[in-house]
Order: C-alpha cells, then structure tokens, then sequence
C-alpha cells in the first residue's frame, strides 16, 4: 500500500472511548433527564409518535416523547443527514453575486431514546465522511450531538442486529446506553467523556452498586433474536459470485422505490441539485438511492445499471462487501427497517441467509473436490 | 382455491401457454407475501392465496424484469384487473397478451385496507379462468364517502391537512414505482435537463411531487391502493387520487379500469363533453 492509499484510509479516531462508567438512574428519572438536557439548552430530539408514525422530532417536553415502538419508521441519521439541505446560496445583484455560506451546526443536540442499531450506525457512518473528504456537516453536527440510547428487550422478525455483530444492547455509538434492568432502574453505561460531562452536569445519575448487571435483562431478546445467517459466509460469497443467477430469483419483485435506503440507518448517498432563479439560488444536498434508475444514468444516456436485479445487488455489494473492503465495517445494523418497510417484502434477510446457504453449499463442494 | 390455481399454474406452465406466472409466496414476516414469479412447473407449491396478498401484481406487467420472461398468466383480484383493463385501454398491453387468473376476494388485510368495504368488484370484470365463488357487486356502496366528508372542511383546512401530510414526504417515490399506471419510462420528477420537478422535500418540491403525481393519474387512478399501502410515512394518497376521481367522474361519467372499449377522457373529444370550465 503507497504511503497516499495510507492516508486516504485512515479515519478519524472517533472520540475515545474510555473505560465505560457504570451509574444507575431510576426510571422516574428519564422525564428528568430529558427536562435537564432541555434545560441546559440543549436541541432535544426523540421519537414521537404521531397516528401510527413514530419518528425522531425535536421536542420541548419529556410528554411528547414514545418509546414503545422497537424502531422508528425512519432512523435518526437525519439529524446529522437531513433529507434536504442547503449548502450554499447566491443572489445576484446588479454588480456583485453575493454568496450566503456561513452555517452554524454546532447547536449543541441531544438525539434521545434511539436505539443501539441505530446509535452503531453513527461511527460506520464516520468512516465515510471522514474518508477522503471531511463532510464537515456530517462530523461538525457529529461533534456537537450527544447520543443517548436504550437497549432493547424486546425485537420483531424484521430485526437481526446479532446476525451482524451487534446486539439488543450494543454500546457503539452510545455516549450513553441505558439498560433497563429491573422495574425500577436503568443501568447506565457511559462511554464518552462527552457522556460523562452531561451526566455530572445533570445530577441524576447514582452510584451504581458493583452487582449491576445487564445481561440478565437482555438475555431473552438476544435469545429471541437468534442468529438469522451466518455473517461471516456473506462477503467471501459476494467476492465470487458478482455474476449468478441468484440475484435474479431474489430481487426480481423490487420495484426500484427508495424505501429500503431511505429508513436505513446508514445507507448515505446524496444528490447535489442547483435550484436557481433569476436573482438568485442554491446549492441543495438531496438524499439520493441506488435503487432510482436516474441513480446511475451517464450523460451519454447510457446506465451501466439498467434493471433493478443489478441495482437491488449493488444495494447488497455495498452493505456487505464494498463498505467492508473500502471502510472495514459492514453498513447495516440488522435495525430490519428495509425488511419491516418493503412494499414487495423483498426481505434482505431472506436475501442474506440465501447467500449463507449458497455459501455452505460451496464449500462443502469445494471440500468434497 | 390454492390448490385449483396451482393445479393450472402448472398445466400452464407445463404445455408452454405461459412461460410466467405471477403470483404471491409467504412472506418472510408472519401477515406478509411476497410476489413471486413461477417459471418451472415444479415451483407452482410455492404459490399461495389469503388475505395478505395485498400487491397488486399488475405492475409487474409492464416491468422489463418481468416482461422479458414471456407470456404471463397473472393471478388477479377485482381491483387488479382494473389496473390490467387500464393498462389495455392505454394500450400499454394487448388483452391476449396476458392470462388473467382471476380470483373472486372478499377484501385483504386484518382489519380490511379501506379500499375493500368500497370494492365493487369482489368478483373481477375481466378473466380467463375464475377461481372462487362467484360475489355480486355491492350496490349501495357510495365510494366518495369520505372525500365528500373532507370537501366540508374549508380551503384553509384542507390546506393546512395537505401541508402537513406533504411535509411527511421523503422523496422516496414508492408511491410511483408500486403504482401499476405509472409506467413512464421516464417520469417528469426523473428530467433533469432541466429539472420540472424539484428533487428536495422541502415544501415547494414535496408539493410538486405529490400534485403532478395526483394530476397525472387522475382519470387514470383505479384506487387500488398501492400508493398509500407503500408510503412509508403515511400520507394518505389514496385521498387525493379519488378527489380527482370524483371529479372525472362527475364531469365524463367515467371510471378507468371497467371497461376496456372505453376511451379515457383525456384521449378522447366529445361534443357532450362538460365544458363549463371554458369561460
């Protein structure tokens, strides 16, 4: 590897994990917790439901807040990635275009009540864009966000984070994870130092007794969850097999809408558009998917991926062999939004544990030779 | 019933007189199937029938992952048919192109989608082969019921009740790829040179979106439902396509997907046509 490869690698420590602090907070604390981060002028943001739609919005009261469903419809990257926004604006006067640049994304934020497969997807995320280019309104509103999660004890068919080496109680990603333990207290482990910070200025947490233990409380999820595939047959499969009729038999009822990347936690493209006017305009950053057939179109008009099979495989690729070889993580979390969403039930678990299977296949017939 | 449409799946399938059929599989999560496309006779087990075949495959028929197969038989309820009768009348497919498996349905889902206590046609209008007994059209049902309730409101409300759900809007274009009339092979939102349709969901492009997408199926929207059934933040579509619906028919006395010798409105002239608009 030449020393350029090196440097294009190499990524942003995130910021240190210390050794994690155990504290305990009683349940008829959390509200508190909330109130003090609004308190303290932090932005709030956390799931509210709203009919049958639960997503991350920004809140005033800890009485707005909904944390019975097991994952929001959408996942909270939007609060560092929002579905539209502005990178720049102009406006042209009569002898001068006058440029409007200047953003401010350092309000300190709170994202509260997100759960550890989405809380996991922010540092695979940092990988990107802190990749070659640093995204400064990933990392800027990255550096000013305090993420605070709950371990889930409870999961539905779609979710498969243990498949995929996290778990119902993942602290990546967490400056805070609380784990309920008993009816009447949280575990809390505290990651970060910015973790830390916030829960000294907030009082709320004690002193958690050396007996305090997780595991007991999230047993039965994990249990529940099982594993759905063997992850580690995933990429050597995809390495060999860019070509194979699979792909046809499994995304053949896809019908190219944008569901599966737009609820995903870590899918991240984006679409740069010049929205302009006679006086003026701007420069706009759109959430984009590689399941549009636009997605890929050249200016010659030809598109090197012209039916859905090689945009459903590509989705695929990059979650699971792209990502991994560029970035060494893979980008998925089980968080199971594009299963739980698909119109078509296309079921990218259902995909993966073909995949596993085909692989076992292989190998036994490689050992058999 | 299954067992029926297996049964001629696979003679089909065997004799050669489709190469396809397109039908519904389990899904992998419990209440869910999936569509699936049966191209060997020794396949046809993996089709099923129940109240979870929400899909309407119609749209399948005009994808080129599909068509490319061959013929197909398609298994169709009422409300899919409709979609294939108007995929006929816009010429985007010939009748015998196509074999229509259909099957009589009492309505999908747990509870009923709202589309079903309104259906008019349990038992599809068009087939090759029926499965199923055999259900009257309800009569005394008034599909409109709920549009009429909105136009009560007034502008500001509905207004504020559109702003509100369009806000919810993602961009995702589910709406449009599940919805078998929207076969543009290049939608208006996909033109970039120059772009007609703002790709943000900030409020003007939300509201581009959803009214061009609303304009473009009106007269042509056969209420199946998919739209709304795909949205992945609930805004509810299938609204604002019977408003347009309502209108068309009141002012052609047409509906699309009943009757295959029928000329939508917006092909055809007649001097009776309602003309009131033109001042």
């Amino acid at each position: 590897m030449s020393d350029d490869d090196q440097e294009k690698l190499s990524v942003e420590e995130p910021e240190k994990e210390t050794q994690p602090i155990l504290k305990a907070l009683r349940p008829e604390n959390l509200n508190d917790l909330i109130r003090k981060g609004l308190d303290l002028g932090y932005r709030v943001l956390a799931p509210v439901k709203a009919d049958e739609l639960v997503t991350f919005e920004q809140i005033s009261s800890p009485d707005e807040v909904f944390l019975e469903s097991i994952t929001t419809r959408m996942s909270p990257k939007s609060v560092l990635f929002p579905r539209t926004e502005r990178v720049f604006s102009y406006r042209i006067g009569k002898d001068q275009i006058a440029v409007e640049d200047k953003q401010d994304f350092t309000a300190p934020t709170i994202i509260f009540g997100c759960r550890p497969c989405d809380a996991a997807s922010f540092p695979i995320m940092d990988r990107l864009f802190q990749w070659d280019y640093h995204d400064k309104f990933w990392n800027e509103r990255r550096k000013a966000t305090l993420v605070i999660s709950i371990s889930c004890l409870d999961c539905d068919e779609a979710c498969f984070c243990t498949s995929v080496g996290l778990a119902p109680d993942s602290t990546q990603g967490s400056d805070i994870l609380l784990t309920q333990i008993s009816p009447d207290q949280y575990l809390a482990e505290i990651m970060t130092e910015k973790g830390a910070d916030f829960a000294e200025k907030t009082g709320l947490f004690d002193e958690a007794g050396a007996d305090l233990e997780k595991e007991p409380a999230t047993k039965a999820v994990k249990e529940k969850l099982g594993e759905k595939f063997d992850v580690e047959k995933i990429k050597p499969w995809l390495d060999q097999n860019y070509d194979h009729d699979f792909w046809k038999e499994v995304t053949r009822m896809c019908i190219g809408c944008g569901i599966c990347t737009y609820v995903c936690p870590t899918c991240h493209c984006f679409d740069l558009v010049d929205e302009a006017h006679y006086d003026g305009g701007a420069k706009i950053k759109n959430w984009d998917a590689c399941q549009f057939a636009a997605f890929t179109v050249h200016a010659s008009g030809h598109n090197p991926r012209p039916d859905q099979i090689s945009r459903h495989r590509q989705r695929i690729m990059h979650k699971y062999k792209y990502y991994p070889d560029n970035l060494g993580a893979i980008l998925c979390t089980g968080c199971g939004r594009c299963v739980r969403h698909c119109p078509m039930e296309v079921n990218l678990i259902r995909i993966l544990k073909g995949i596993s299977q085909a692989a076992t296949v292989d190998d036994t017939q490689k050992r058999a030779r | 019933m299954i067992e029926q449409i297996r049964e001629k799946a696979k003679e089909l399938l065997t004799s050669g007189e489709v190469k396809v059929v397109i039908g519904y599989e389990n899904g992998g999560l419990p209440e869910t199937t999936r569509p699936v496309f049966i191209t060997t006779s020794d396949e046809v087990e993996r089709l099923v029938w129940n109240k979870h075949c929400y899909a309407n495959l119609a749209t399948f028929l005009v994808r080129n992952e599909v068509s490319s197969i061959g013929k197909p038989a398609i298994i169709a309820k009422g409300c899919d048919v409709k979609a294939i009768t108007a995929l006929i009348q816009e010429s985007q497919i010939q009748r015998e192109d196509v074999l229509i498996l259909g099957v009589t349905c009492e309505g999908v889902g747990d509870p009923l989608l709202s589309k079903c206590p309104i259906c008019d046609v349990n038992t599809p209008r068009d087939y090759d082969i029926l499965f199923g007994e055999e259900i009257p059209p309800k009569t005394d049902i008034n599909k409109f019921a709920d549009v009429e309730e909105f136009e009560e409101k007034s502008p500001e409300e509905r207004w504020e009740f559109w702003e509100k759900q369009f806000e919810k809007c993602i961009k995702c274009y589910a709406c449009r790829q599940v919805c078998p009339l929207c076969y543009c092979e290049i939608c208006i939102a996909d033109k970039n040179q120059p772009q007609w349709i703002e790709t943000s969901s900030h409020t003007r492009g939300n509201y581009h979106w959803n009214l061009i997408r609303a304009w473009h199926l009106s007269g042509r929207c056969i209420d199946c439902g998919e739209c709304e059934r795909a949205c992945p933040v609930d805004i509810p579509l299938s609204l604002l396509n019977r408003r347009l619906a309502k209108s068309v028919k009141e002012r052609f006395g047409y509906e699309p997907g009943y009757d295959k010798e029928a000329a939508p409105p917006f092909t055809d002239f007649k001097q009776e046509d309602s003309q009131e608009f033109i001042k």
